[in-house]
């Protein structure tokens, strides 16, 4: 099936007015130029400016003009715009074309995925509607859309104007994340290469909070939109066609009649209440928007997270008496900052801090509570605000009957192409299906509507998609099938979950005898083969005695329909192959996070690839063992979870077992009189727990924890004892690891504390420290200035601040505060536009370019190193006017928290990158400006373990 | 190697070597060679050593230029610092070798005399860069400035609300010690490390020697005020020591930089002189 489109001068130009173009497939320029296929004579059009790529079947608008905007409807246009036909394009403000389409029969239309075919293909692990739309009419639709942020905004205004009966409930304000922004708040337009669906009928650009919310309302207010703000859906029940949404609002409890609902909540949840008698009085808070309103009052805040917490202490600043009430014994949850700022309160007196009491009710003028012990304490009060966290919306979601993939707290729930859930007639969209990024709602909230309507309506990321596609050729729907099912492992993914996989990856064609990656890169990546086949070489790591170098290399085949690149995803190591195909292959990549975060919400892509993960390590320990062994090796061990500072073993136990460390870092220790001492620290992908397993009525000779969060792979004793009857390199590996057991713990007893400070401040993780010598440095604070003069104006590390260390050498170890780039970076956890990266070396480095400076990767760091600022690219006067003029010149303090403050418009994320974007030295290495302007040479860069070496080597 | 090593020792002693090896050649030259007219300045070997002393001159002035500039690709600014002390030291003999050792009262002595002030002071910096480190270090007893700073704001809430219900004496305490305790200050104050007249120090002593007998909660209350005095008495002149030992670490350069400076004008009006009137 094709369609046909034309461009059509209807206005603005009165010497080709009526002048028709036929748009041929590929790509078309608009413009005044002479190689445009759509030349346009008039003084405002540019050269180029506009493009359409039609590919046969849908047409992607592309603005090009630098001076003069293109319109479509009368919106302006920055990001490309997919069109439908019937738009009126503008060119620069007069010129008018309108753009018309033709369409072969209705029937024939092929939907951007064909769900039926893909249901036949795949085996989805749990049920999911697979009707096929029926087209409707919007006289028949009555539409529930509940959460007015900006998928439910975007619905609403769809609705409204495609003629539906329709009602908003939203039961705060519209859009009322962004309008919690702080004032001027930049909002950002992320992913860069989305375009918006071109229908959506009003702007939607990177602006200002108070811009896109004025966008916003007015294009509600313009659309008639039916709001109803303040109003709780408290419930929904009947099915398709005959939905009753029960609200409830001031004026109080409400029924709404649909036919379809769309649910548009969110992710942020409802905010968890009291739920005890009394709570409804007025002075019964949840919430505080501005604590200047409130002056010489009793308050009782509930819950020291940081909202709490800074609710409490803004508060009390502000002249009332304040009570904070930990219902437990610990604060956990606040950051730092927070915490300390709460203690200060609570030793000036300034704020009553009261622990373990359980809310009892609230009285006239009081709120009640109960100790452990039963006993009550009243607390008179004319406030009480509960900061107690945000109920998930999942329980929700669940009570309309909604099925989540699996338990985990990030799982999502399972939609069609339709955004329809299992409960037909139920559709989510937006960031409860994992889209947090606002131009993914908004496209999403127009065709969840377009889909109600059965309408062929393609969805928004269909050109980037299909962009990827240039290699390999074919259509998006039959690369997603062709994926699907080639890769059993992917075959579970819902279509929206692999339009999302499709977009975050890359398609790669790569003949025959390429390097894909090589060992010991660092590498985000994970690979699924479509097509061909590679091989893995990988190091015979049984004799754990033998230095890497000699270690024999051997190799292994995976073909199309298997993956690599799992162990970087499971572990964050290295990599611990090189990979080479065999033949012309098509592999797709998948960043890191991605492929992360989708084994978090699909529990068989998440076995599938810790099955290969164990496969892959038992066949380095263990090369010899026969595939038949290992395979029923892997199928026995359990996968452990080990929170950080938990006990994986202790000294006198039973063992239970060898354990392979899959991710995170362990620490080995003894009890010496009393004292624990350190013998070793082990990264992912060493084993631990080898000494007692082989001899039977032996107990653990040490005590093993988690030093950070940490899992391990368990193979049971029995097993392992079973297995080393038969085989001799499992006998010897684990003989030659009790051997390196007594030598390592001959140095512990040889009393060096070097170590174990270094991995007490944090060298457990890091994979390369940033290290002062206090006896060489002079305090200049050169390495700072080199830094910020390097990197936008502000410092990446403190030089002052961190940990120091005073060797039994004499000289002072100091560990200034700055990345140390973990082998696990908690920063890259949930960075949503994907920013952080890591390069071969091992840095992690945040892009500028793409942060949208959220703050999660600052949350997540434990080691405070990245710091929210606004950077200056300007690299400032040069070097003969800062000597001229010192006081003038100097534009930035190196120490400032801010930077110069007119740099980039948005505070983004900064931290160490290790000066990547200076020129490496010859050997390769980075260079980094505070060492290399280090003028005592006291600060150097070291690889912890290798440094703990030096250490032994040197004094030993 | 992995960990940091000294300037000194940097690339095992390379710069040593090279200036030993420039001065031995330097005096082998001298010695062997036997000059018409005597040796002195103006021989060959003389403008020879004296052109090489005057150029390196320049180039150990260029550490100030290559220090700021982060950017550079080029080797790290600790071999810089480790070439500028040895050869800046080695100069001390090859002036002398240029002009034969003649000295007199006269311009060309002087701009000789101010580079041994320049070299004498930076003698004393490495010395001082070699000592003061460390005691900066235990000092400082990990923790920073900002936290020790931090630490007496907090303490001076603390007393203000100790003082509270309290005779005047205690609250006049409380306030000479808030409003009358100076950190550095003049040079002098900053390099005594300690101040006499402190106002916590002060405080300190009339909350001691007060004669109003408190009994029960206040009396409780004034022993608590005089412990957080007392600590607070601690931590400034923690403070007080950082203060001076940083002014010692900089100390030698406020002679060391302006001296160099004169050493290069006065180099500037020998050359002149040497070329005009010779």
């Amino acid at each position: 099936m094709s369609i046909e489109a034309r461009l059509t001068v209807v206005g603005g130009l009165p010497g080709q007015e009526g002048e028709v173009f036929e748009l041929a497939i590929g790509t078309t320029r608009l413009g005044r130029g002479a190689d445009c296929q759509v030349r346009l004579l008039d003084e405002s059009v540019s050269r180029l400016h506009a493009e359409i790529v039609f590919d046969g079947e849908s047409l992607t608008l592309f603005h090009k003009s630098q001076v003069n905007p293109t319109r479509v409807d009368g919106v302006e246009v920055a990001a490309p715009v997919v069109l439908a036909g019937g738009e009126e394009l503008g060119l620069a403000g007069r010129v008018v074309l309108r753009l018309e389409v033709v369409r072969a029969e209705r029937a024939e239309v092929t939907r951007p995925f064909d769900v039926e075919t893909s249901h036949a293909i795949t085996t989805p692990h749990h049920p999911r509607p697979t009707s096929i739309p029926e087209v409707r009419k919007p006289a028949e639709i009555r539409l529930a859309i509940i959460g007015a942020g900006p998928a439910g905004i975007a619905a609403g205004v769809r609705a409204a104007r495609r003629g539906i009966e329709h009602k908003l409930f939203e039961r705060a304000r519209l859009a009322d994340t962004i309008v919690k922004y702080q004032k001027g708040k930049l909002v950002m337009a992320e992913p860069p290469q989305l375009p918006l669906q071109g229908e959506l009928g009003f702007t939607f650009k990177e602006g200002k909070r108070e811009e896109v919310l004025d966008w916003w309302e007015s294009a509600v207010r313009e659309a008639g939109v039916k709001l109803a703000l303040g109003c709780n859906v408290v419930g929904i029940n009947g099915k398709k066609g005959a939905f009753q949404v029960h609200t409830r609002d001031a004026k109080g409890a409400a029924v709404f009649d649909a036919t379809h609902v769309v649910l548009a909540i969110g992710e942020q949840g409802d905010l968890k209440k009291f739920e005890k008698s009394g709570d409804d009085q007025p002075w019964v808070l949840y919430q505080l928007d501005d604590p200047g309103a409130y002056e010489d009052k009793r308050v009782v805040v509930v819950g020291v997270g940081d909202a709490g917490i800074e609710n409490a202490i803004a508060l009390a600043e502000n002249g009332n008496e304040v009570t904070v009430v930990n219902r437990r014994e610990e604060i956990d949850r606040a950051k730092p900052k927070n915490k300390s700022g709460l203690e200060a309160k609570i030793k000036s007196g300034e704020i009553q801090y009261l622990t373990n009491l359980a809310i009892e009710r609230f009285e006239a003028d009081a709120a009640v509570f109960r100790t452990k012990d039963g006993a009550e304490v009243r607390l008179p009060c004319d406030i009480a605000i509960g900061r107690l966290g945000g109920k998930k919306p999942r329980k929700f979601l669940e009570g309309l009957g909604i099925q989540f993939p699996t338990a985990d707290e990030d799982a999502i729930p399972d939609v069609s192409a339709q955004y329809e859930s299992n409960v037909p007639g139920l559709y989510l969209v937006g960031a409860v299906v994992g889209y947090p990024l606002i131009k993914n709602c908004l496209n999403q909230g127009f065709e969840v509507v377009e889909h109600i309507l059965g309408s062929n309506v393609l969805p928004a990321d269909e050109p980037v998609l299909a962009e990827k596609l240039k290699e390999v050729g074919g259509t998006v729907s039959e690369m997603l099938q062709r994926i699907q099912t080639t890769v059993p492992t992917l075959a579970p993914l819902t279509l929206v979950q692999m339009r999302s996989l499709l977009f975050e990856s890359q398609l790669r064609v790569e003949p025959a005898g390429r390097v894909v990656y090589n060992r010991a890169d660092f590498d985000n990546s994970f690979f699924s083969i479509l097509e061909g086949e590679v091989e893995l070489a990988y190091l015979d790591n049984s004799n754990p005695m033998q230095p890497e170098e000699q270690r024999r290399e051997l190799t292994m085949r995976r073909k199309a329909g298997q993956f690599f690149g799992e162990e970087g995803l499971v572990s964050g190591r290295r990599r611990g192959e090189t990979v080479t195909t065999k033949t012309r292959v098509v592999l797709l990549e998948t960043p890191r996070n991605t492929m992360a975060k989708l084994a978090r919400s699909v529990e068989d892509v998440r076995r599938a690839i810790d099955a290969a993960y164990v496969d892959f390590a038992l066949a380095t320990l263990f090369p010899s063992l026969p595939n038949e062994t290992r395979r029923r090796i892997a199928i026995q061990a359990k996968t452990l979870v080990h929170p950080a500072g938990s006990t994986i073993f202790a000294e006198g136990d039973e063992p239970d077992g060898l354990h392979l460390i899959r991710r995170g870092t362990a620490e080995i220790y003894k009890k010496h009189e009393g004292v624990e001492e350190q013998i070793r620290s082990l990264r992912a992908g060493a084993t631990l727990g080898e000494i007692a397993v082989l001899r039977p009525g032996s107990k653990r000779g040490a005590s093993a924890r988690a030093s950070v969060d940490c899992e391990t792979v368990l193979f049971p004793t029995d097993l392992v004892r079973a297995v080393a009857e038969h085989e001799r390199d499992v006998r010897e590996f684990l003989e030659a690891k009790e051997e390196e057991f007594r030598i390592a713990d001959a140095r512990r007893q040889h009393g060096r504390g070097t170590m174990l400070w270094l991995q007490k401040e944090g060298g457990k993780e890091a994979t390369d420290l940033l290290m002062i010598d206090e006896t060489l440095c002079v305090r200049c604070d050169n390495c700072e200035k080199a830094c910020a003069e390097t990197h936008g104006g502000v410092s990446r590390l403190r030089r002052e601040a961190g940990a120091t260390y005073m060797t039994s050498k004499g000289s002072a170890l100091h560990l200034p505060v700055a990345c140390q780039h973990c082998e696990n970076p908690k920063c890259m956890t949930d960075c949503p536009p994907n920013a952080l990266h890591r390069d071969p070396n091992g840095e992690v480095w945040i892009d500028d370019e793409t942060c949208i400076g959220c703050g999660n990767c600052e949350t997540y760091c434990p080691y405070g190193v990245i710091k929210m600022a606004k950077v200056d690219d300007d690299p400032g006067p040069g070097l003969l006017m800062r000597l001229l003029f010192p006081m003038r010149a100097t534009k930035k303090d190196p120490k400032a928290k801010d930077g110069a403050g007119e740099g980039t418009a948005v505070k983004k994320a900064v931290k160490c990158d290790l000066c990547r974007e200076l020129p490496a030295k010859r050997s390769g290495a980075p260079r980094a400006a505070c060492v290399a302007s280090c003028p005592t040479g006291a600060i150097v860069r070291v690889d912890p373990a290798a440094f703990v070496d030096e250490i032994y080597e040197r004094q030993g | 190697m992995i960990g940091p090593r000294s300037f000194l020792e940097y690339a095992r002693y390379r710069y040593l070597k090279v200036s030993l090896v420039l001065l031995l050649a330097s005096m082998a030259i001298y010695l062997v060679e036997d000059p018409p007219g005597g040796r002195s300045g103006s021989s060959w070997t003389g403008y020879g050593l004296g052109t090489l002393a005057a150029l390196m001159i320049v180039w150990l002035m260029w550490l100030g230029l290559r220090k700021r500039s982060y950017r550079d690709v080029g080797a790290p600014l600790q071999g810089w610092t480790s070439a500028h002390v040895y050869l800046g030291t080695s100069l001390l003999l090859l002036v002398p070798l240029h002009c034969a050792f003649e000295f007199g009262v006269n311009v060309h002595t002087l701009a000789y005399a101010l580079m041994c002030g320049v070299i004498a002071t930076g003698i004393v910096g490495v010395g001082v860069y070699a000592l003061v480190p460390t005691s900066i270090t235990r000092n400082r007893n990990n923790t920073t400035l900002d936290a020790l700073l931090e630490r007496i704001a907090e303490i001076d809430a603390d007393c203000r609300v100790a003082a509270e219900n309290l005779p005047d004496l205690h609250a006049k305490a409380v306030i000479t010690s808030i409003e009358e305790t100076r950190i550095g200050g003049s040079l002098t104050a900053q390099l005594a490390g300690r101040d006499p007249a402190c106002g916590t120090t002060r405080a300190l002593r009339s909350l001691r020697g007060s004669e109003i007998d408190l009994q029960g909660d206040a009396r409780l209350q004034e022993l608590k005020l005089i412990e957080l005095v007392a600590r607070k008495e601690l931590l400034v002149n923690q403070i007080r020591r950082d203060v001076r030992l940083k002014g010692l670490l900089d100390l030698w350069l406020v002679l060391h930089v302006p001296l160099a400076f004169a050493t290069v004008a006065a180099l500037l009006v020998h050359v002149f002189v040497v070329f005009w009137y010779h």
